[in-house]
C-alpha cells in the first residue's frame, strides 16, 4: 500500500504491507532506530513514538494508520540541540543503559507539552508506560521535576 | 584535581537521548541475513523428528539447520564455573572442561523455549515465518520443575549421566560445629523459605550478528555480551574451533545486563557459522517473549535455615540448606553462582562462630539458572536477615539490637567469615545506625499508632548485608572452581600534545565507564578530564578484560587505570628530571606540572613531556619514546561492601496492598569516583529489589510451561513504584585495591527484599503471622490476614 | 503478524459497506486490543476497516435534552478534556474510569468505542451513567442499546457488521466515582468498581448503581451490591458475591468479590465527597 506521511519534518513516500507495524516501518524503512522494539506486547514503551501531536506506541500502531500524518521521533524532538527536558535528563542521570531513553523522551515530551506543570503524580502516571530496568526512575523523575519547577 | 568524586555527566548520554546510539539490534550489515529459532514448545519431550522441507521451501528462506548439521562443525558450549572441590555428573566437553548443552537440542528438549532448530531467510519476516512452517514431532515426557521434587526417587531424569539430576552437592563451612552450636543452643529457630525465581528483563533482548571474510578468513561477532574477551577465548577455543586470531567480538552499546549478558548462547556461535557457511553476515535479535524463555533466569533457592542463639541475643551458630534450581543445562557460570556465591555469603555481617551451608544444584525442566543483580548473596542476604529476625522477637528483642549486637566490630578485620570469605574493612554498625536513623526507626511505635488510626498496618523492617564483589584474585577463583583468570587491564596512551586515550578490558551495559574510568586517569595524571577519550568493548582496540559482572569493572579495572597512570607519571618524572638537570628524587608533579624543589623557574608541564616523549630526542639512556602503558590489575582479594537498609512499610488490611512508604539505604562502596551515576545504581538496584519482594515471579506449571512468559503477565517496577528513598554512605577503603574501592552496581539489590520481608511479617505481627513468602501480592497478604484472623 | 487486507473509508456508509462485503472483517479503532490479538495471532482477520478517517465519528456534542453523544472514536484523552464533558457532571466518574488505562498512550490512541467493547473500567462507568451506544449498520439501519445490554452476555453483541458510532450519556445529576485495584504486570484492573449515586437532603442514599469489572466477563451491574449500599455501606459484610467473579491467573473471584465490596464502600464515599 502507498503512503505518503511526515516523519520529522521530511516527506516520506513509501510502499508498506498493511500488516508491518510503525515501529518498524520507522526502524527498517526510515532508518530512524531509536524507537526500540522492547515487548511487542505494550508494557514497555520504548517503542514511543509522536503521531500528530500526541504519543502512541508504535508497536501498538500499523504503518498504514499514519497515512497522511506528521509522525515525531525521539530523532526529531531537538535540531541539533538538546530540548531542556534532554538536558535535564542528561544533568540529572536519567540515563544509565538508554535503551528505554526514546520512549520514555517521547512520552515526557507529550506529557510537558499538553501539561506544563505536572504534579508529582501526573509526572509518574506520565511514564506508568515505560519501564527502565537502570535507575528506577529516580533520576528521570529529578531530571522531569527540574525542567517544571527549576529543581531536581 | 577533583575529577575522581564529581558528579560528571556521563558522555554516553546525549547520543542516547537522541536516538543516535546504535545498540546491536539497531545495527545493519550490507547483505545481512536474518535467524529465527524454531524453540521448543515443551518442558520435556523426545524430538521423534523435524521436518524443514516445508520451511525450506519458503520465500526468502535461505536455510534451515538443525544439531545434525552441527554436529561436527560446532562443539558443545562449555561450563567455565562448577564450584570448586565438587564432582559435576554432566558430561564434560570434549576439551576435558565441564560442559553445557549442545548448540541446538540434540534429541531430548529440557526445557520450554531450548533451541531445537534455526531459520536463515532474507528478513526478520520471512524468518520468523519459516520458522513457524518448521514442524518437529515430538513425544513428551515428565517434566520436574521443582529441585526437590527432581532429587525424589521416581522423578524424570534429564540427563543420562546426571542420577537424580543432582548435579552437585556442594558444602561450605563447619558442619560438626554448626550442629553442636545447635544442640547446645539456648534459642533455636528454624524458617523454610522460598526465594522465587525471577527473570532480570534488561530493557534490551539480547542480539547477535556474525560476519565471515572469506578474504582474510576472520569472523567478527557484534553480540550484547559484558565479557567480549572471554567470550572470545570460549567461543574460538571450544566452540567453534578456529584460531583466536581469526575471531572477532565487539559489543555495541548495551541496553541493561543485570548478570544475563555475561554468559554464552547458542546464537552466538551459530550467527558466526552461519555466516561463513552463507557468506553472508547473520543477524538474530531476540524478542521479549523469546527472552523470556531462554535468557538466563535469576534465584530459585528453596532454603532451610536453623539459627541458634541465646536468651540475651548472641548468635552462636547457623546452618542453611538449599536446593538450588539450575535450570536444565548447566549455564556458562551458573552453577558456581548457586552455590559458592549463595553459601559462603549466609553469615551476613555478622561474627557467627559456627555456621555450615549445603547447597544441593539440581537440574529441572525449566529455564537455565544464571546470575541476576546481586545474585548468591542476595538468596543468602534474605534468608539471613528473616531468621534473625524471628530470633529477635523469639527471645523479646529488638531486631535492629541484635543486628547491631552480633555484627563484626569495626576493629576486627580481616575477618574470617568461616565460609570463606575475609571480609577487607568497615564499619558495619555505623551504617545500620545511620539508616536506622534516617528512617525514624525509634519512632516506630508512633508511625504504627499513626498509621492504624487510617486503618492501615505499619511495619517496619532492617536488611543489613555484607556482599562480596570485585571478582577477584584469579588463584582465588581457580580455587572456587573458575575456569579462567579474573584479572582487569588497562592501556594508557599519552598522544604528543598531551591528550590521552585510555582502553578498558572491562564493558559498561550502562554504568558510564567512559566518564568513570576518565575521572580516575584524569585525577592520577592531573589533567583535565575532557583531554582523555575511554574506549572499551572491541577485542581488537581493547586490551584483555574478563568482563563485567560481579560488580568487578570500577574495582579491578578501575585500579588498572589507576596504575597505570601512575606508570605514566613515573616514566614523565624520570624525562623530566633528565630534562631539567636534576636528580629525580627532587621532581614534584601536581597539577599537571613538574617542578624541582628549590627551583621556582624550572618546570614541565605533562603536556611538554608527552611532547618530548613523543619526539623522542635525547631521552634518558635507555628510555623508549613515547608513553603507552598496559597494566593488568589481580587483587589480592575481593572486596566487601556493605550497608544496611530499613523499608517502612503500610498494609492496607482491606485489599491486602502493601505500599513501601519510606526507605533508607545506607551503603560502604569505599571513595566514590562519581556520587550521580553510583546514587543511579543504588536507586536502580533497590527497585528491581523491590520488584522481586513485591511483584515478580517466573511461574511454571508442572509439564514446564511457562506461565509469566512475557510482560502481560510478569509484573515490573514502574515509575510510581518508586518509593521516598533516603540514601547515605559511608566510606571506608577497602586495603585490596590502590583506588580502595569497592563493588557497586548490584550491591544496593542485596539487602532489600529482606528489608521488605521484615516490614512486612512486621507490620502483620500483631495478627499472629510468622512468615510470608515473596512476592507480596495484594491477595496473599490479604489471605494471610484472613487466615491470621481465623 | 499474519498479512491482512486493509481500508481506511473516508465515510460511514462506504465503512459499513466494506464490513459487510468481506465476512471477518472487523473494525479498527484504537487497536489495543485487535492489534496485539494479531500479533499473537489469537485472531485471524482478513481486513481491517480502518474507522480513524471519520471525523463524524469524533468529538462530544450536546443533544437538546442536554444529553452528551460521545462520537465513538473520540479517544479517551480527548473525552476528558473536552469542555461540555468538563463542565458536566459525569466528568468526575469519567476523569476515575479514564485514569485506570493503563497509560498516556493507550489513552492517546483507545477510543469511547473500544473502551465500551473491551468491557473493564469506562465500560463499568457508563453502565451505571445508564449510557446507551448508538449502532449502525449497512442501508441506513441503526439501533441503540444501553451499554450494560450491549455487554450482557445474554444478548447477541454487537453483529460483525455493525459500528458504535456514539455512546449517549443521559443529563441526570447523580453523582459518581470510580474505584479499582490494579493489577502490576498490564496496570488493568483486578478488580474495578463504578458507582452513580443520589442522596437524600438529610444525607442519606436514595439510589446507587453500582457497575464491576474485572476477569474476562464484561462490566455488568451487581444488584446485591447496590441494595447494600443503598442500606448503611459502611455496614456491609459478606455479601453473596462468591460465584460473580470468576479465578484466574492473576487473581480469586473470592478475592475479586472481596474487592468489589471494599472498593464499592469506597467509591460511594468519595461520590458522597464529590456530591456536596
Amino acid at each position: 500500500m502507498q503512503i505518503s506521511l511526515m516523519v520529522n519534518g521530511v516527506s516520506v513516500e513509501t510502499t508498506v504491507l498493511p500488516h508491518v507495524l510503525l515501529v518498524d516501518m520507522l526502524r527498517d524503512t526510515c532508518g530512524l532506530t531509536g524507537a526500540k522494539v522492547g515487548c511487542g506486547t505494550g508494557q514497555c514503551g520504548t517503542c514511543v513514538v509522536q503521531l500528530g501531536d500526541r504519543s502512541v506506541k508504535g508497536c501498538q500502531v500499523l504503518a498504514v494508520q499514519a497515512d497522511g500524518a506528521e509522525v515525531t521521533t525521539v530523532e526529531g524532538v531537538a535540531n541539533g540541540e538538546l530540548t531542556p527536558l534532554q538536558q535535564a535528563l542528561w544533568e540529572e542521570h536519567g540515563v544509565q543503559c538508554g535503551f528505554c531513553t526514546p520512549g520514555m523522551v517521547m512520552a515526557l515530551t507529550d506529557l510537558l507539552e499538553h501539561e506544563p506543570a505536572p504534579d508529582e503524580q501526573a509526572i509518574r502516571a506520565g511514564i506508568a508506560g515505560n519501564m527502565c530496568r537502570c535507575t528506577g526512575y529516580g533520576g528521570v523523575l529529578r531530571a522531569v521535576r527540574k525542567v517544571v519547577g527549576g529543581k531536581p | 584535581m577533583t575529577a575522581f568524586g564529581a558528579d560528571l555527566k556521563d558522555r554516553e548520554v546525549p547520543g542516547m537521548l537522541r536516538g543516535a546510539t546504535a545498540f546491536t539490534a539497531d545495527i545493519s550489515l550490507p547483505r545481512m541475513l536474518h535467524l529465527a529459532f524454531v524453540r521448543s514448545e515443551h518442558g520435556h519431550a523426545r524430538i521423534d523428528s523435524i521436518d524443514t522441507a516445508q520451511a525450506a521451501a519458503m520465500p526468502g528462506v535461505v536455510t534451515v539447520v538443525t544439531q545434525e548439521d552441527l554436529a561436527g562443525a560446532l562443539m558443545p558450549m562449555p561450563c567455565i564455573w562448577i564450584p570448586g572441590g565438587v564432582e559435576s555428573h554432566f558430561p564434560p566437553h570434549p576439551y576435558g572442561v565441564p560442559g553445557a548443552g549442545t548448540v541446538l537440542a540434540d534429541g531430548v528438549v529440557r526445557f520450554i523455549g531450548e533451541p531445537v532448530a534455526a531459520v536463515v531467510a532474507e528478513t526478520v519476516e520471512q524468518a520468523d515465518e519459516a520458522a513457524r512452517a518448521v514442524v518437529v514431532g515430538y513425544t513428551p515426557l515428565p517434566a520436574v520443575t521443582e529441585p526437590q521434587a527432581a532429587l525424589a526417587d521416581g522423578a524424570p531424569q534429564l540427563h543420562e549421566a546426571v542420577p537424580n539430576n543432582l548435579n552437585a552437592l556442594w558444602t561450605c563451612g563447619n558442619a560438626e560445629a554448626a550442629d553442636a552450636a545447635i544442640a547446645a543452643a539456648e534459642v533455636v529457630v528454624e524458617l523454610d523459605l522460598y526465594n522465587q525465581r525471577t527473570i532480570n528483563n534488561p530493557m534490551e533482548p539480547r542480539a547477535a550478528i556474525g560476519d565471515y571474510d572469506p578474504i582474510t578468513e576472520e569472523y567478527t561477532l557484534y553480540a550484547t555480551t559484558q565479557s567480549p574477551h572471554n567470550h572470545r577465548f570460549l567461543l574460538s577455543a571450544l566452540v567453534l574451533g578456529i584460531p583466536f586470531n581469526k575471531l572477532r567480538v565487539i559489543a555495541p552499546p548495551i541496553g541493561g545486563s543485570f548478570g544475563t549478558k555475561g554468559y554464552l548462547y547458542p546464537d552466538m556461535p551459530l550467527v558466526l557459522h552461519l555466516a561463513h557457511k552463507l557468506g553472508r553476515p547473520v543477524r538474530w535479535a531476540d524478542t521479549r517473549e523469546g527472552l523470556m524463555r531462554s535468557t538466563v533466569q535469576g534465584r530459585d533457592h528453596r532454603q532451610h535455615i536453623t539459627l541458634a542463639g541465646t536468651r540475651d541475643g548472641r548468635i552462636t551458630g547457623l546452618r542453611c540448606t538449599s536446593y538450588a534450581n539450575l535450570g536444565a543445562y548447566p549455564s556458562t557460570i551458573g552453577p558456581g553462582v548457586a552455590t559458592a556465591l549463595m553459601g559462603r555469603s549466609i553469615t551476613g555481617p555478622y561474627e557467627i562462630a559456627s555456621a555450615f551451608c549445603e547447597v544441593h544444584a539440581v537440574f529441572t525442566n525449566t529455564v537455565p539458572l544464571g546470575a541476576q543483580r546481586g545474585s548468591g548473596r542476595a538468596e543468602a542476604t534474605m534468608i539471613t536477615e528473616r531468621v534473625i529476625d524471628l530470633y529477635a522477637r523469639e527471645i523479646g528483642a529488638d531486631p535492629a539490637d541484635v543486628r547491631l549486637r552480633n555484627m563484626v566490630p569495626p576493629d576486627r578485620f580481616p575477618y574470617d567469615n568461616g565460609l570463606g570469605w575475609t571480609y577487607d574493612s568497615g564499619d558495619y554498625p555505623a551504617a545500620l545506625r545511620r539508616a536506622l536513623e534516617l528512617a525514624g526507626y525509634h519512632k516506630a511505635e508512633v508511625l504504627r499508632r499513626e498509621a492504624r488510626e487510617r486503618g492501615k498496618l505499619l511495619g517496619i523492617g532492617v536488611g543489613s548485608f555484607v556482599a562480596i564483589c570485585g571478582v577477584g584474585p584469579s588463584t582465588r577463583m581457580q580455587a572456587e572452581g573458575m575456569l579462567g583468570g579474573t584479572w582487569e587491564s588497562a592501556n594508557i596512551r599519552v598522544h604528543p600534545n598531551g591528550e590521552v586515550a585510555v582502553t578498558i578490558g572491562s564493558t559498561s551495559t550502562g554504568q558510564s565507564h567512559t566518564t568513570t574510568f576518565a575521572q580516575i586517569a584524569a585525577d592520577e595524571l592531573g589533567i583535565d578530564p575532557a583531554a582523555i577519550v575511554v574506549t572499551q568493548a572491541d577485542t581488537r582496540k581493547a586490551p584483555y578484560g574478563q568482563g563485567t559482572y560481579g560488580s568487578r569493572s570500577y574495582s579491578v579495572g578501575g585500579p588498572a587505570v589507576a596504575i597505570a597512570a601512575r606508570q605514566v607519571i613515573a616514566k614523565m618524572r624520570t624525562a623530566a628530571a633528565h630534562f631539567m638537570g636534576v636528580s629525580e628524587d627532587l621532581i614534584e608533579y601536581a597539577d599537571g606540572t613538574f617542578t624541582v624543589q628549590g627551583k621556582e623557574d624550572a618546570a614541565k608541564s605533562f603536556q611538554d613531556m608527552a611532547m618530548a616523549l613523543w619526539y623522542g630526542w635525547s631521552l634518558p639512556p635507555g628510555m623508549e619514546p613515547t608513553v603507552d602503558v598496559t597494566t593488568f590489575f589481580d587483587p589480592p582479594d575481593f572486596n566487601y561492601p556493605f550497608g544496611s537498609h530499613v523499608a517502612v512499610v503500610e498494609i492496607d488490611e482491606n485489599t491486602g496492598q502493601v505500599e513501601v512508604v519510606d526507605y533508607a539505604a545506607v551503603h560502604d562502596v569505599g571513595p566514590v569516583g562519581n556520587p550521580m551515576v553510583v546514587t543511579g545504581q543504588f536507586e536502580g538496584s533497590i527497585v528491581h529489589g523491590l520488584g522481586q519482594a513485591l511483584m515478580e515471579q517466573a511461574r511454571y506449571d508442572a509439564t514446564g510451561a511457562l506461565l509469566s512468559a512475557d510482560l502481560t503477565t510478569y509484573a515490573m517496577p514502574r515509575a510510581h513504584d518508586l518509593p521516598p528513598l533516603e540514601l547515605d554512605r559511608t566510606v571506608t577503603p577497602s586495603p585490596h585495591n590502590p583506588l580502595g574501592v569497592k563493588g557497586a552496581g548490584e550491591i544496593a539489590t542485596v539487602p532489600v527484599t529482606a528489608a521488605v520481608a521484615n516490614a512486612v511479617c512486621d507490620a502483620l505481627r500483631e495478627l499472629g503471622v510468622r512468615h510470608i513468602d515473596m512476592p507480596f501480592t495484594p491477595e496473599k497478604i490479604w489471605r494471610a490476614i484472613n487466615e491470621a484472623k481465623g | 503478524m499474519e498479512r491482512l487486507e486493509y481500508t481506511a473509508p473516508s465515510s460511514l456508509d462506504d465503512a459499513l459497506e466494506a464490513l459487510h462485503a468481506n465476512p471477518g472483517a472487523r473494525p479498527l479503532a484504537g487497536g489495543h486490543s485487535l492489534i496485539l490479538d494479531l500479533k499473537s495471532r489469537v485472531r485471524r482477520v482478513p481486513l481491517l476497516v480502518d474507522l480513524g478517517r471519520l471525523a463524524e465519528l469524533r468529538g462530544v456534542r450536546r443533544r437538546p435534552r442536554g444529553e452528551l453523544e460521545i462520537g465513538s472514536m473520540t479517544t479517551i484523552t480527548e473525552l476528558v478534556a473536552d469542555p461540555l464533558v468538563r463542565q458536566s457532571h459525569v466528568h468526575g466518574l469519567l476523569s476515575d474510569a479514564a485514569a485506570t488505562l493503563p497509560d498516556a498512550q493507550v489513552r492517546n490512541r483507545g477510543t469511547i468505542g473500544g473502551a465500551v467493547l473491551a468491557g473493564t473500567d469506562v465500560a463499568a462507568a457508563l453502565i451505571v451513567l445508564d449510557a446507551e451506544t448508538h449502532i449502525r449498520s449497512r442501508d441506513g439501519r441503526h439501533r441503540r442499546i444501553s451499554v450494560e445490554d450491549l455487554l450482557d452476555p445474554a444478548t447477541p453483541g454487537l453483529a460483525p457488521d455493525e459500528v458504535i458510532t456514539a455512546v449517549g450519556v443521559s443529563a441526570a445529576t447523580a453523582s459518581g466515582a470510580h474505584e479499582r485495584q490494579p493489577e502490576p504486570a498490564t496496570l488493568t484492573s483486578l478488580c474495578g468498581v463504578a458507582v452513580s449515586v443520589t442522596f437524600r437532603a438529610d444525607g442519606a442514599i436514595d439510589t446507587c448503581k453500582v457497575a464491576v469489572c474485572g476477569g474476562r466477563t464484561p462490566a455488568r451491574r451487581l444488584p446485591a451490591l447496590e441494595r447494600a449500599m443503598t442500606a448503611i455501606p459502611e455496614r456491609a459484610t459478606g455479601l453473596p458475591l462468591d460465584d460473580v467473579f470468576e479465578s484466574d491467573d492473576v487473581a480469586s473471584g473470592e478475592y475479586r468479590a472481596h474487592l468489589a465490596l471494599v472498593l464499592a464502600k469506597r467509591a460511594v464515599a468519595r461520590a458522597r465527597d464529590r456530591a456536596i
